[in-house]
Parts: C-alpha cells; sequence; structure tokens
C-alpha cells in the first residue's frame, strides 16, 4: 500500500524503524532459543581430551516433533556416560547441527561437523537429510548413524548404519505378527489384511517387501490404501479398507497419523475389534494410550527397545531410566529411547576404537560391534563389513487398560543370524 | 461403491470442507479487515488444539471449547498487539515476515508446554446418526453446523455492522481510516482476536478427528489452494473452495489412491490461478499478497 | 517576510484553531517552516499557495498525522501533535481529502457513515453482541447516511461502490463524511478540484449551510482562488512552506509576494 498522492503523502518511516527493531529481537530470541535447545553436553569432566560424535538433527520444520525428541535421549545418554567417567576417562562432545527437514543445510552441516574431526555423524531421521551427505560421507570415510534412513542406504557399499529397526524389516514383521495372530486362532485362516502406508519412495519400497513377505507366510494382502505423511483426512483410504471387510488391518505411519487413521477407521465404522498392527513409531505407552481411547483395544505396535512401562526390566532399561529421568524427560515418550539408544551405540563402538578415534577406525570398529545395550534391546545389534541395519529383534507390545504396556507375544527375529 | 460408502465419503468430505473452511476463514478474515495474510494462522489453530487437549479433560468439551476460545482471542490480541501492531501502516511484505516469525514463536511455545509427544481432544459425542443404510458420527453434524454458524456471522458482522465496516476501511488503508477517527489499533486487535477464535474452533474440530500433534499447521497446505481458489477476499469464496478442495481430495483419494490427491488439488489451484488469477470470487482490483 | 502580522481580531481564547511556529521536516527535506496562523470560532480561512507549497502538509499536521519537528498545534486549546491521529476527531475536527480512491469496495452510503461518531465502546460490544442497541446504532448511522446522500442529490448512488462511481459522486460522499459527524471545526483539502463547475455551487451551499448551523470554523485549501474567496473571508498564503502573507481576502490577494509567489499572470 503505497501512496504519493499529493495531499496524503506515505507517513515518515516512524513504524519502519521500529518494525526492524522489533523483527531483529524477535529474530535473535528465536536464535538463541534453537542454539540452546542443540547446546551439545557439556564436557567439564574430560581430563584427556573429549570424543566428538556429529550431530545432524531436525530442530525445526517438519519432522521437530520426532527430531528435538531424539536429541533430549541422545543428550540424556552423553550426559550419563560423561558423569560417569567417561569412556575410558574421554568424555562424549555433541556436536549439533539443526538440519530443519532441509536438504542444503543437511550438507553445510556435514562439512562443518566434517571439518571440526568429529568421529561418526549420528541423527538423522529420514532421507531428506541422510540423503544429500551420503555420497560424500562414503568418499570421507564417515560413518552415518541414522533413526531414519530409507532401506536402500543401508546397503554396506555406503558408510550409513541404522540405530533402529528399520523400516523394512518393522514393516515384514507387522506381517509377522498378524501370521502369529493367525497361529493362536486371533485371527481367520484365510489372513485378509488391509494396508495403509505412506506415498512415499521409501513406502514404494516397503510394498515390494512387504508382497514377498506376506507371500511367505501366507497372508493375502486385500488392498494397499496409500497417503501422504500429515494427511488432514484418512476417511478416503479407510472406506476403501473398510468396503473389503478385512480379517486385519496393518498401518504402516508415524504416531500422529496413527491416530488420525484410527479416528477415521472409526468414522468408517471398522468393528472395534479388528486387530491392527503398526510401527514402533507409536510404541511408547502414551502414543498406545492414545490409541486405545479409540476404541480400537486391540493395537499392537513394534518396539526396538524395551519399555519402561512393562514388568519385564533389564539392566540397560534401568540405565536408560535412570538416564532419562536425570535429564529430567519422561522415559516413556517418544524417540527419547532411540535417541539415547543411538549414543549408547556410537559409545560401544567409540570404546572398542580407542582414544583418539578417526572416522575411518570408527566404521571399522562398529563394523565389529555387537551389543544389546545389556538387554534394553530384544536381542543383539550387530553390525559387519556386510550388514549395516544392526538389530535383529522386535518385540510387539499393547497399552494394558491401567496405562502400562504389555508385550504382545514373543520378539519376532527380523534378521536372521 | 455402495450406497453407504457413498455417504460416508460425503460426510468425511464435509467435515474436511469444514476444517478447511474453518482455517480460511481465519485468513480471509485477517486480509478483509487488517489486509495481512496471516501465515502464523496454522499454527494459531496447532495451538487451539493443544490448549483444547488441555483444557477439555478437566473442562468437559463444551465448557472448554469455550474456554479454548477466550484464550485463542488472547492469543490473537496479544500477538497483534506486541508484534504486528508495530508494523501500522508498513508494507505487507513485511507483515507477512512477521507473521512468519510469529509461527516459530507459536510453536516454541508449544514444545515448551507441551513436549513433542501427540496429544488427544476426545469428541463431544460419540454418537452416529444413522443415514440410509449406514451411520455418520454426530460430531461431523456438529461441525458443520459451527462452521456455518461462524461464517454466516462472519459475513453479516462484516457487510452489516458499523464496526465491520470501520473493520473493512481500516484494510483498504490504515493510515487513512486512522484519520476518519477509525480506532485502527482497537479494531485490529478485534480482528485478531476474532481470527484467533477461527482457529479455536477450527483447531478443536481438525484435531479431535486427527491428532494433535506438531503436524497440525501442514492443514494449509491443502487449505490455502482452497482459499486461493476462492479468492483470498471473499467468505463465500472460501467456504466454497475449501469444499471443492476437500471434495476432490477425498475422492480422487478414494479413486485413484493417495499419491495423486495431492497432484490434483494443486493442478486445480494452478489452473484456476491461470484462468482468473484472483480466484473464483475475488475481485481483480484486489492485489493483496 | 510576512507583510501582514497574522493578528486577528478576537481574543486568543475564542480561537478555534491555532498554529505556533510550525515546522516540519521529513528526512532531509525542509516541509514547513514557521508556520503561524489562527482561525477564530465561526470564522473560515482560505490556504493558497502553488503546487507543493506545504498546504496538505500543514492539513496533515493540523488533524495530529504529522508530528511537527518544531511548534504547536492547538484546537480550542488542545495540543494535537502530541496525540494519535484518530483521537483528534474527538475534538471535533472533520477531514476531507484532496484526492479520493484509496477506498474501493465500500459503497456510497457506508463510506458516508464512516463519519458518523462511533458511540465508544458501547456501539462496539452491542454490534459485537447482536444486541438491540447496537443494531438501531448501526442503522441509524446507515439511515443518516443515506439520509444525508439523498439531501445532496446522491441518493441515485448511494448503493454504488466507490470505485464504480463517478469522481465527483466520490469527491462528495467524502464531504458529506465529514459533515455527518457534525465536527465543529472543518479542514477542507480541494474540495472542489475534479469537480464540474456547476457542481461547485452545491459545495459551496453545502459549508455554508453547516456554518450557519453549527458556527464552526473552517480552513479550506483550494488552488482555485475564485472557488475560495466565496467562502473566506482571511487568507493564508504559503511558498515553498513559508506563510508569505496573512490578512483579509482584498489585502493578500493586492500582497507582491503573493501575485509574485503564486497568482502570478493568473491575477
Ligand atoms: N511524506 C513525505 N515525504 C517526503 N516529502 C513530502 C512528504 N509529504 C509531502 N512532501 C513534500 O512536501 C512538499 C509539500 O507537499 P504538500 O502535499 O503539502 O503540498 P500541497 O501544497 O498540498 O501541493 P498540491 O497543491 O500539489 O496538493 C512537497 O514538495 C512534497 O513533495
Ligand atoms: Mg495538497
Amino acid at each position: 500500500m503505497t501512496f504519493s498522492t499529493a495531499g496524503r503523502t506515505v507517513r515518515p518511516p516512524r513504524v519502519g524503524r521500529t518494525a526492524r527493531v522489533v523483527s531483529t529481537l524477535a529474530a535473535g530470541l528465536m536464535v538463541s532459543g534453537v542454539l540452546a535447545a542443540c547446546g551439545g553436553s557439556d564436557d567439564s569432566s574430560s581430563s584427556g581430551g573429549s570424543y566428538k560424535i556429529g550431530v545432524e538433527i531436525d530442530q525445526t520444520g517438519r519432522s521437530k516433533a520426532s527430531g528435538v525428541a531424539q536429541l533430549k535421549g541422545m543428550t540424556a545418554a552423553a550426559d550419563a556416560i560423561n558423569k560417569a567417567g567417561g569412556i575410558d576417562g574421554h568424555s562424549v562432545e555433541l556436536i549439533v547441527r539443526d538440519t530443519a527437514s532441509d536438504a542444503a543445510k543437511a550438507v553445510s552441516a556435514y562439512s562443518d561437523l566434517k571439518s571440526q574431526g568429529v568421529s561418526a555423524i549420528a541423527g538423522f531421521l529420514g532421507s531428506v537429510d541422510l540423503g544429500p551427505v551420503v555420497k560424500r560421507a562414503k568418499a570421507d570415510n564417515m560413518a552415518l548413524l541414522a533413526t531414519g534412513s530409507p532401506p536402500d542406504l543401508l546397503d554396506p557399499k555406503n558408510t550409513v548404519f541404522s540405530t533402529v529397526a528399520n523400516v523394512n524389516a518393522q514393516s515384514e514383521a507387522t506381517l509377522s505378527y498378524i501370521k502369529n495372530r493367525m497361529d493362536d486362532g486371533d485371527v481367520a485362516p484365510e489372513g485378509r489384511v488391509g494396508i495403509l502406508r505412506y506415498a512415499t519412495p521409501a513406502g514404494e519400497q516397503q510394498s515390494v517387501a512387504l508382497a514377498a513377505k506376506a507371500k511367505e507366510l501366507g497372508i493375502d494382502i486385500v488392498t494397499e490404501q496409500t497417503a501422504p505423511p500429515g494427511a488432514a483426512s484418512l476417511s478416503s483410504q479407510l472406506q476403501t479398507i473398510v468396503d473389503k471387510k478385512p480379517d486385519a488391518v496393518i498401518f504402516l505411519v508415524l504416531e500422529s497419523d496413527l491416530l488420525t487413521a484410527v479416528k477415521a477407521a472409526d468414522a468408517t465404522g471398522l468393528p472395534k475389534d479388528t486387530p491392527i498392527a503398526s510401527w514402533a513409531f507409536a510404541s511408547s505407552p502414551s502414543s498406545l494410550a492414545l490409541v486405545a481411547k479409540s476404541g480400537y483395544h486391540d493395537i499392537a505396535a513394534s518396539a526396538n527397545l524395551q519399555s519402561p512401562s512393562a514388568a519385564e526390566q533389564s539392566d540397560g532399561l534401568k540405565a536408560y531410566v535412570t538416564a532419562a529421568k536425570a535429564a529430567g524427560l519422561d522415559p516413556g515418550s517418544t524417540q527419547i529411547p532411540e535417541g539415547y539408544a543411538q549414543t549408547m551405540i556410537a559409545a560401544a563402538a567409540l570404546k572398542k576404537c580407542g582414544y583418539p578415534c578417526s572416522s575411518k577406525d570408527f566404521i571399522a570398529a562398529l563394523e565389529s560391534t555387537s551389543t544389546d545395550l545389556d538387554g534394553f534391546a530384544f536381542g543383539p545389534i550387530t553390525y559387519s563389513r556386510d550388514e549395516h541395519r544392526g538389530f535383529t529383534a522386535m518385540r510387539f507390545v499393547t497399552s494394558t487398560d491401567s496405562g502400562g504396556i504389555a508385550y504382545a507375544g514373543d520378539p519376532i527375529e527380523i534378521i536372521s543370524k | 461403491m455402495t450406497a453407504a460408502s457413498l455417504v460416508s465419503l460425503v460426510a468425511s468430505a464435509m467435515l474436511l470442507g469444514s476444517v478447511y473452511s474453518l482455517v480460511n476463514l481465519g485468513v480471509v478474515l485477517l486480509v478483509r479487515t487488517t489486509g495481512t495474510m496471516n501465515f502464523a494462522q496454522g499454527e494459531f489453530i496447532m495451538l487451539g488444539a493443544y490448549v483444547m487437549s488441555a483444557l477439555g479433560p478437566s473442562m468437559g468439551y463444551w465448557p472448554g471449547l469455550l474456554a479454548t476460545c477466550v484464550v485463542m482471542a488472547s492469543v490473537g490480541f496479544l500477538g497483534y498487539y506486541l508484534l504486528m501492531r508495530f508494523l501500522h501502516g508498513g508494507s505487507e511484505f513485511d507483515k507477512v515476515v512477521l507473521t512468519f516469525m510469529l509461527s516459530i514463536i507459536l510453536t516454541q511455545a508449544v514444545i515448551m508446554l507441551w513436549g513433542t509427544d501427540p496429544r488427544e481432544i476426545a469428541p463431544a459425542t460419540r454418537a452416529r446418526v444413522p443415514l440410509l443404510d449406514t451411520s455418520v458420527q454426530a460430531t461431523t453434524f456438529i461441525a458443520i453446523a459451527m462452521t456455518v454458524a461462524i461464517a454466516v456471522g462472519l459475513v453479516l458482522f462484516l457487510s452489516r455492522s458499523i464496526t465491520g465496516l470501520r473493520m473493512r476501511a481500516l484494510s483498504a488503508d490504515e493510515s487513512l481510516a486512522e484519520y476518519y477517527g477509525i480506532r485502527t489499533e482497537v479494531l485490529s486487535g478485534l480482528a485478531w482476536a476474532m481470527a484467533g477464535v477461527c482457529a479455536a474452533v477450527a483447531g478443536v474440530i481438525y484435531a479431535q478427528g486427527t491428532a494433535v500433534a506438531l503436524t497440525l499447521p501442514e492443514i494449509l497446505l491443502l487449505a490455502f489452494p482452497a482459499a486461493v481458489l476462492g479468492g483470498l477476499e471473499s467468505f463465500e469464496g472460501a467456504v466454497i473452495g475449501s469444499l471443492v478442495v476437500a471434495g476432490v481430495y477425498t475422492f480422487t483419494n478414494y479413486v485413484l489412491g493417495g499419491q495423486w490427491s495431492i497432484v490434483i488439488v494443486y493442478s486445480l489451484m494452478l489452473i484456476t490461478l491461470m484462468v482468473r488469477p484472483y480466484g473464483f470470487f475475488g475481485r481483480p482490483v484486489a492485489q493483496r499478497l | 517576510m510576512t507583510t501582514t502580522l497574522g493578528a486577528s481580531p478576537q481574543a486568543s481564547q475564542s480561537q478555534a484553531v491555532s498554529l505556533d511556529g510550525v515546522c516540519l521536516a521529513i528526512g532531509e527535506v525542509d516541509i514547513l517552516d514557521s508556520v503561524t496562523f489562527d482561525v477564530a470560532e465561526g470564522e473560515t480561512v482560505g490556504l493558497i499557495g502553488a503546487n507543493g507549497s506545504g498546504k496538505s502538509s500543514i492539513l496533515n499536521v493540523m488533524s495530529g498525522y504529522y508530528s511537527p519537528t518544531a511548534g504547536a498545534v492547538r484546537v480550542r486549546g488542545h495540543d494535537v501533535t502530541k496525540i494519535r491521529a484518530e483521537r483528534v476527531p474527538r475534538y471535533g475536527v472533520g477531514r476531507s481529502f484532496q484526492s479520493v480512491g484509496a477506498i474501493k469496495d465500500l459503497t456510497v452510503r457506508e463510506l458516508i457513515a464512516l463519519g458518523v461518531e462511533p458511540a465508544w465502546p458501547s456501539s462496539l460490544v452491542a454490534s459485537l453482541l447482536g444486541l438491540r442497541a447496537g443494531r438501531s446504532a448501526e442503522r441509524s448511522a446507515l439511515d443518516r447516511a443515506g439520509a444525508l446522500a439523498d439531501e445532496y442529490g446522491l441518493g441515485q448512488f448511494i448503493g454504488v461502490r466507490l470505485d464504480e462511481a463517478p469522481y465527483g459522486v466520490r469527491k462528495m460522499a467524502d464531504l458529506l463524511r465529514v459533515f455527518v459527524g457534525e465536527p465543529s471545526v472543518l479542514l477542507l483539502d480541494e474540495p472542489a478540484s475534479g469537480v464540474a463547475k456547476a457542481d461547485r455551487s452545491a459545495i459551496v451551499d453545502l459549508i455554508s449551510q453547516w456554518r450557519e448551523r453549527s458556527g464552526g470554523s473552517v480552513v479550506l485549501v483550494d488552488h482555485d482562488v475564485a472557488f475560495v474567496v466565496r467562502l473566506a473571508s482571511r487568507l493564508v498564503a504559503l511558498s515553498s512552506g513559508r506563510v508569505v502573507a496573512v490578512g483579509p481576502v482584498d489585502h493578500v490577494l493586492r500582497d507582491d509576494a503573493v501575485v509574485e509567489s503564486f497568482l502570478g499572470s493568473s491575477a
């Protein structure tokens, strides 16, 4: 709105300057807020120098919910290690860069972290930040520890390592879970299953893996519906699934989309006793309890790690709960255990590597590491020269009436040893 | 497609259309009254949903919704009073940039208050209304009724009331309105408060059918094309555009699958922009954005 | 230099408006330089000067929009330089605009209704709540606007959008917006510019009727000296932001500096 008609000229710029001051102030506040959130763990306990691990993770942008939580878990683990005297006297320092779900930021963060001489770079929630740096990391011999790697990047010719059960393995595990329920007589022997998955490249990769696994297990996929992440409505997809009258349903979506999916299932009239299986993203006690509120009581989600709300408690789980509480976190919160585990896996490799640990040595160390994190995982997490997927077992969890967690069935082997 | 599927698809399209309408009514309201394109409307909606998820369980649905509206009206007013006010008479671009900042501040506030785990809003009722040989959730009809009430209320308020008239003068020219003796700051604050109320209702209706999560602002991805179809300056256009987008989205999803629906909605928007750059209900003179 | 001292016959407390040494600079540009003159109660003062001499700027300062770099502007003794422009109308100041066209999507009647003094804040609350008081206040605002439009020959245009109305109608509507608020001090910026000669009499009538009824004061800006002198009893002549002459009409029009700087050959 700029008028320069005679008689009523634009007001002198008293506003412009104030605005600029305010904007700068606001920007400054935000930046400092983000920095505070990203501040790495303190290395005050270090005596003989510290191990440096870079972290590329979303603190803003689309995936910030998972990114913020994961970083909290990672920091809690580093703090616990450092408080206990570090790794053979050397503390662990996390150097954090926000990728903001942005490929360009991921690339510049990579160069920055590399120049700081980190032993490896962790974080990596998805293909957006991981994809663009994979080639350079391979050339630089830099290990990338990811919680959200697409299956194809885990090919051992790359330097990408998964620190959770990868999504293909998880998707196949949901079929194994349904198969177990069929064997128990909970699901009709025809095994007619409806699937909802993401309409993304990774989703297409899963689709192929799922078809093969279903054939192997004798499961009939009656429909496979797709949706973009964060869809405002999943009603049409659920309508199609309901129309096929499936014996069981599999939702291969993230936590908040799982809530949307069960609400849409309710709206379109999917029977409340239909068995439903989902990914680990919804395996926290709070999100399973939320989902159970919809009235679908037979929902199970695969879990990467033991749940603090379950009866069984390993030493590794207890250590995790202590570390999370020390950092003021809710141990049952989503993605915090995965962040904690990632730092712990890196620590296991660093211990093997010795100090100092070059990025090349780190890869060699990690490729000979096998740990179950003191029983925190359901089976060994094993890496080798030709296996970068790590997790070998998962277990399905359901919500109990009291809001706790119960295991559904035995651990499921997702990578044969 | 059976009659039952058709009924429930139409119901879900209407529900989604209501949500998009409420989102866009808030956007159009601010364009029409203060000339500001508010890119933080998505975050307003998210905040409304989080507030309701916190108040609803203890207060009950309707009192909780009322309290959420009051909270969001205050947030809207403060957003104007503490931030946007300083751009009085400034360029539209600066204002848009500042609303971006506002959106980041609101997101950080939500993370600080509620963390990153999704939350839930329990619906007002779980009753279902029988229709043909199926049934539809009663909340769908409630949502549609609330949307209609708000849309009609806004249209009447702006076209019939003297306060609405002054707000329209304000959007045409802030400094001129000031010369006319119009209380520009009070009326702008009021408009922002009203946009906050729209966002509160939109957020509650949207999140009770999905999840209360940090991804809620992404509703704008599809609500925005709907507003563009409607011309950005007209409430009627916003509602009709929203219903069209929701219908196209729902049915292409059902018929063609999820990978096509967004592509088709965006193609629709691009074609509209080529044929009628000012949308179907906008006026060619209005050159905002 | 000022050829006639700007003392008006009345005592200072009966001044409707007074400007005292007003200077205005915007950025590096000096726009007004020590402007001093008074307008007595019931008096009409004409403000004349060439394009860009600062006439509109003086009205902008008087209506509280520009803050002068020095000097004071008093309306009935209230200093309006320190308050927001939106408050100035509450002292009875009504201002019309040289160019009309910024507001497009209101109807003629709606523009006029904008001038109705709001019964703040009760009318806002009442209108938000849809109370009867609010509704009747709104109806009476629009009714008064419609009646005034009828009276001054705009009856057929009341429902027409401003950007579709003829220029003269827009100009008249802007004047009626000022009058409907029942001001006691009028600041009129070229009310007759762009208006057909024949319609100027209507504007003169409008202003003189209001003057008789209310006994108010007017500051009238126009290029057309012939038009100004039909209403004004005194003139202030400006050149490059400075007052070059103040006094009774005949006196100023015969002033050498005025003839030279503004009237030129046309005088
Ligand atoms: N906001 C502003 N920024 C810069 N210069 C300005 C501003 N407002 C007015 N001016 C300048 O001040 C001078 C006086 O302008 P003003 O509009 O008051 O003149 P005017 O006598 O009303 O002229 P006209 O007869 O053309 O209406 C002009 O040179 C104008 O360019
Ligand atoms: Mg002028």
